[in-house]
């Protein structure tokens, strides 16, 4: 079933799904995203908060930051047919970055050791050594919106083929 | 016409793409092996103790701990601070190490110096061991991400050179010119960690506050070990050395310091 009502006629050799079909997908991706952007760091900190370990990075904040990500994964994932697709990606991937900058300045935990013996750890250069990956995704995402302006058929022929 | 040939464009953006999944894949396995690694970091007890005398009176003590590392990633930068704490509280001695690393699957001693100043002593703690408090920060980087700053509060065992010192004066004979003698025992320990040599002086004063005679006792010690050494003091017959005090004084090349006083037995 194809949605020539929003993209217009499909080019030859492409057979886009319907809008429904890329929402109901999307609403897919969103949950398992949400899981592991939201749910993860959540029970993570639940996890270090019961046994003392105090994170400067709140529930609030990764629960907000991983619900724009999977919100904007499951947009992208219900743009790909159309010329949409590049800038979402990009528009996640910034996204992405900007979460993973801003919990940088925020990345200290305190652990207690025992004998009254505290450890506090700085891991602001994982969370920016990780902004590298939606860095990569955002080049990606600019080479797919310049190529698509200049010839999106190309691409829907590869994702859908008729 | 259409071109089967996918865009130049296009085939870079999967470049990109399949780059970041393998970036992610690479970062959180790195992570993990990390932390993982990190848990199994230990530090040995403290493997020894030495100290030497320094100049300008102080007492230049190492303590030497072990870390083991066993996994692949350095730990950068590391160094100790420590700080010990006057009995009243107040900041007495710093100390720490020199920024070194321990590279990965290696075991490296950690010195950890500190200088007390005899001169700056408490008296109490020329005479006296005391527990006294004490801060330990520890940073470090590891793994080239991760900073890590342990900080600890803890107690110093301070052994005084002089513990437990004290004067005994023993059984007085009056001599045939009227003078009195009497055996004077110097006791102490030397809990410090290294031995000594030199000289304490001592004053003896009577019960009524004037001065009867002085003594000189050399002595040397080791670590650990307890000094008993009598001199035999002569005294003016008017001296009543019950009830009296003492004061004395240390010199040697090492350092030199006033001792607190007290009582005779």
């Amino acid at each position: 079933m194809t949605d020539g009502t929003a993209y217009g006629p499909d080019p030859v050799g492409v057979r886009r799904p319907s809008l429904g079909r890329r929402v109901a997908g999307g609403v897919l991706i969103l949950v398992p995203t949400l899981a592991i952007t939201a749910g993860v760091p959540a029970y993570a900190l639940a996890v270090l908060g019961s046994h003392g370990v105090a994170s400067s990075v709140s529930v609030l904040q990764t629960t907000i930051g991983g619900l724009l990500l999977s919100i904007l994964s499951a947009m992208a994932y219900i743009a790909r047919p159309g010329r949409g697709y590049g800038p979402a990606v990009m528009a996640r991937a910034a996204a992405a970055m900007g979460y993973f900058l801003t919990l940088a300045n925020l990345a200290t935990a305190t652990v207690p050791i025992g004998g009254g013996t505290y450890a506090t750890v700085d891991y602001s250069g994982v969370l920016r050594l990780l902004a590298l990956v939606p860095t990569l995704s955002l080049v990606g995402g600019a080479l797919v919106t310049y190529s698509d302006r200049r010839n999106l058929p190309a691409r829907l022929r590869r994702e859908f083929p008729a | 016409m259409v071109g089967k040939r996918t865009p130049l464009p296009l085939r870079v953006s999967q470049l990109f793409f399949a780059l970041a999944i393998v970036a992610l894949l690479l970062i959180v396995a790195y992570i993990g092996a990390a932390v993982g690694y990190a848990t199994e970091l230990h530090q040995s007890g403290v493997e020894g103790t030495s100290a030497v005398f320094g100049p300008d009176d102080r007492l230049l003590v190492t303590v030497q701990v072990n870390l083991t590392n066993p996994g692949p990633f350095a730990i950068d930068d590391l160094s100790v601070v420590v700080h010990v704490d006057h009995p009243n509280g107040s900041a007495w001695v710093n100390g720490g190490s020199s920024r070194q690393t321990v590279a990965g699957y290696s075991t490296a001693p950690i010195a950890i110096g500190f200088a007390v100043p005899l001169n700056d002593l408490p008296a109490q703690l020329l005479v006296q061991d005391a527990t006294l408090p004490e801060q330990t920060w520890v940073n470090a980087t590891y793994a080239s991400l991760i900073l890590v700053a342990v900080s600890n509060t803890s107690n110093y065992q301070w052994g005084a050179p002089f513990e437990g010192l004290n004067l005994t004066v023993g059984s007085p004979t009056v001599e045939p010119n009227g003078s009195v003698s009497a055996p004077v025992t110097l006791s102490f320990t030397d809990d410090a960690p290294t031995g000594f040599a030199g000289t304490l002086s001592a004053a003896l004063r009577s019960s009524d506050g004037s001065p009867c005679t002085g003594l000189s006792f050399p002595v040397s010690v080791t670590s650990h070990g307890h000094v008993e050494e009598a001199e035999t003091g002569i005294f003016p017959s008017d001296c009543r050395l019950s009830g009296g005090s003492y004061s004395g004084s240390w010199s040697s090349p090492s350092f030199n310091v006033p001792l607190p006083g007290g009582p005779l037995s």
